[in-house]
């Protein structure tokens, strides 16, 4: 259970034994059930987030020292100050493991340290020695040095740097017509951490912040990676990972109502409403499908497959989580869930049709679909946040559709009005809901 | 596995256990310290590895003359450094040969009348002899031309001096007066820039001297 609630259950103890409510035994035996909450936590995040500052702003300002008289500094003189910043942070890390330093604080500013010097130690003998300036080899050199320090320090936040190095990483070499493909196994080097610390407290400020980085990599790498030979593939891939990622953290992280602390629920429902409104327009279903599959030096077919693979298994994956979330009775989800099908209905139609109106058209309905189911269920459950998510859903498909269609300005205004008091209405009438169920 | 018909008292088990623990812990140490010196080897050893190639070339590799070609007035200097373009950076593509954008390619590089280097060839695989330089086809132009990304774009430069620098390269690098070009050392295939002069001579030296008010503009 999350310390949260366990404080939140302690601090509630006190009371119910004075009013009868428990008795002290029961308490006790309460107490023993889920042990210590550290008090500290506060502490320690604070004293773990003061380390990474410090040992930033300390190497930043390292480099800005020696970069003051740069110029006048021979070859071998610069070179050795290019390591120095390195070699410490490794004697201190060296000195610190044999000691047995384990404080996540200590580890935490000192692989930040060691993972920053390793680049910037590249960085500086690239400026000694005039290196072309080819920024994917610098940065996928960077990434595999110090993805290790994951593993070997225990430390998260070079994890979290990885990830967004190898994404950066996938964009330049994309560009460069190289393979960033790459980035999957790339990206597979730092899954096994993040499966340690989601065992360990799958809700702690670690397993936090390495959901929401990998998530939001995802989100931007997997557009990279893609071929696109067959244009519009991307529609299917995108649409189920959102559902996979959505459906994955109402599976497996459902017990905190917390948004922040659900970076994959969260990132998958944005990405639902999002990508539901951008195919209300015609612009993603212009010229898709096979019959205008794409040739050039640009495009790379015997890569192409990745995007095959894609557009494969993650409707599968989503298909199967949404089968289970409904069998553990978790209906709710079978709107956001079932994204992936519409997309390759839409798909489908589009490209058999040669015509974009039918997915545009589906689409609407399945946006209006998914904002009222969303109200409903804020409305049912009494959560003033999903009936707001679901107003704001609303709200996007209608001001989308005004600015589409020839409307007057007084239409338009009234129809604002209208929805803006809807808003309002909607959140009076559920805080006066919950103020009566409370009593 | 039979238990012992002889156990241990429980102050004996305890003592047994914390040792078991200590040794444990130890030995986990032992691994993470094992690990950490190995990366931090690696982590060494990466940028070495970038300096002894380099050191190598220019100790060891030959030196050409690459003459630098007119650039954007607002283009020249970039942050700490100023872009550089080759007067010669484009190849026609041999007949019967095909590249694509991002294929490593050789350039084959002989030497002109005045003393300069320029791409004689190009093909996919390394050719015979020492005059070859290791490029990456840029883009493919129409005409039977491909655009080469050379390794040797940039010359680092103090901010200090950036103004002084990029005026100077601008003004070395036009159509009427074009004295500006870069030596370049070149060590099967692999080429360091050495320096960038301008009127002859190294670019630090041309700013210290060229001062109109006699004053040194290097620090």
């Amino acid at each position: 259970m999350n310390k949260k609630f366990i404080r939140w259950l302690y601090g509630e103890l006190p009371e119910l034994v004075s009013r009868g409510v428990v008795s002290g035994d029961v308490a006790e035996k309460l107490r023993e059930h889920y042990g210590d909450v550290e008090g500290q936590s506060g502490h320690r995040i604070a004293l773990t987030v003061c380390s990474i500052l410090g040992s930033l702003l300390i190497g930043a300002g390292i480099i800005l020292l020696l970069a003051h008289n740069w110029e006048d500094l021979s070859r071998a003189v610069r070179t050795i100050l290019a390591f120095t910043p390195l070699i410490v942070s490794q004697a201190i890390a060296i000195w610190g493991v044999r000691k047995g330093k384990s404080s996540s604080a200590w580890r935490e500013g000192i692989s930040t340290f060691i993972a920053l010097a390793a680049g910037a130690s590249i960085a500086l003998v690239g400026q000694t020695y005039h290196i072309s300036g080819d920024m994917g080899n610098f940065l996928l050199t960077w990434m595999l040095i110090s993805v290790p320090l994951v593993y070997v320090m225990g430390a998260s936040l070079p994890c979290v740097l990885y990830f967004a190095g190898i994404t950066a990483w996938s964009g330049y070499e994309q560009e460069m017509g190289g393979y960033a493909l790459l980035f999957w196994p790339l990206f597979m080097l730092g899954i096994p951490h993040i499966w340690q610390e989601w065992r360990k407290n799958p809700y702690s400020p670690r397993s936090v912040a390495l959901g929401w980085a990998a998530s939001l990599c995802l989100c931007v790498a997997t557009g990279i990676t893609l071929e696109k030979v067959v244009p519009g593939l991307w529609i299917i891939v995108y649409s189920a990972m959102f559902a996979v990622l959505y459906l994955a953290g109402g599976y497996w992280f459902s017990e905190v109502p917390s948004t922040a602390q659900r970076p994959l629920h969260s990132v998958g429902a944005v990405g639902i409403a999002v990508l539901s409104l951008l195919f209300t327009f015609e612009f993603p279903w212009k010229e898709i499908g096979w019959h205008h599959y794409r040739y050039g030096a640009r495009f790379h077919e015997y890569v192409a497959w990745a995007d095959y693979l894609l557009t494969t298994a993650l409707p599968v994956c989503a298909l199967c989580l949404l089968v289970t979330s409904v069998r553990r009775g978790q209906k709710s989800r079978i709107l956001f869930g079932m994204m992936p099908i519409i997309a390759i209905i839409g798909y489908g139609l589009t490209v058999c049709g040669q015509d974009e109106f039918p997915a545009m058209m589906l689409f609407n309905a399945y946006m209006f679909a998914l904002g009222l189911g969303t109200v409903i269920h804020g409305t049912r459950n009494l959560r003033i946040g999903t009936v707001n998510g679901g107003m704001l859903i609303l709200t996007a498909l209608i001001i989308a559709r005004f600015f589409d269609s020839d409307l007057g300005f007084v239409a338009r205004g009234i129809a604002f009005i209208l929805i803006g008091a809807g808003f309002l209405v909607t959140n009076i009438i559920l805080v006066k809901r919950a103020k009566g169920g409370s009593q | 596995m039979n238990p012992s018909p002889f156990p241990l008292p429980l102050g004996e088990r305890i003592k047994v256990r914390g040792r078991l623990q200590k040794m444990s812990t130890l030995r986990s140490k032992n691994i993470v310290l094992c690990a950490f010196v190995c990366l931090a080897l690696i982590q060494i050893g990466v940028p070495l590895s970038m300096i002894g190639h380099r050191e190598l070339t220019l100790r060891y590799g030959r030196q050409y003359r690459f003459r630098t070609a007119p650039v954007d007035p607002y283009d020249a200097f970039r942050g700490r450094y100023v872009a550089l373009r080759m007067e010669q950076d484009k190849a026609t593509v041999p007949n019967g040969s095909e590249f694509f954008r991002g294929q490593r390619a050789f350039a084959h590089i002989e030497v002109d009348e005045e003393g300069f280097a320029r791409i004689s060839n190009l093909s996919a695989d390394r050719p015979d002899g020492e005059a070859y330089l290791r490029v990456r086809i840029g883009y493919v132009s129409g005409n039977n031309e491909v655009h080469l990304d050379l390794p040797f774009d940039r010359y680092y430069m103090s901010e200090k001096v950036a103004p002084a620098a990029e005026a100077a390269y601008r003004e070395h690098s036009t159509r009427e007066k074009h004295d500006a070009y870069v030596t370049v050392r070149v060590r099967r295939g692999f080429a360091v820039l050495e320096e960038l002069y301008i009127g002859n001579k190294p670019i630090r030296e041309f700013l210290s001297r060229d001062d109109p008010r006699g004053e040194r503009t290097e620090n």
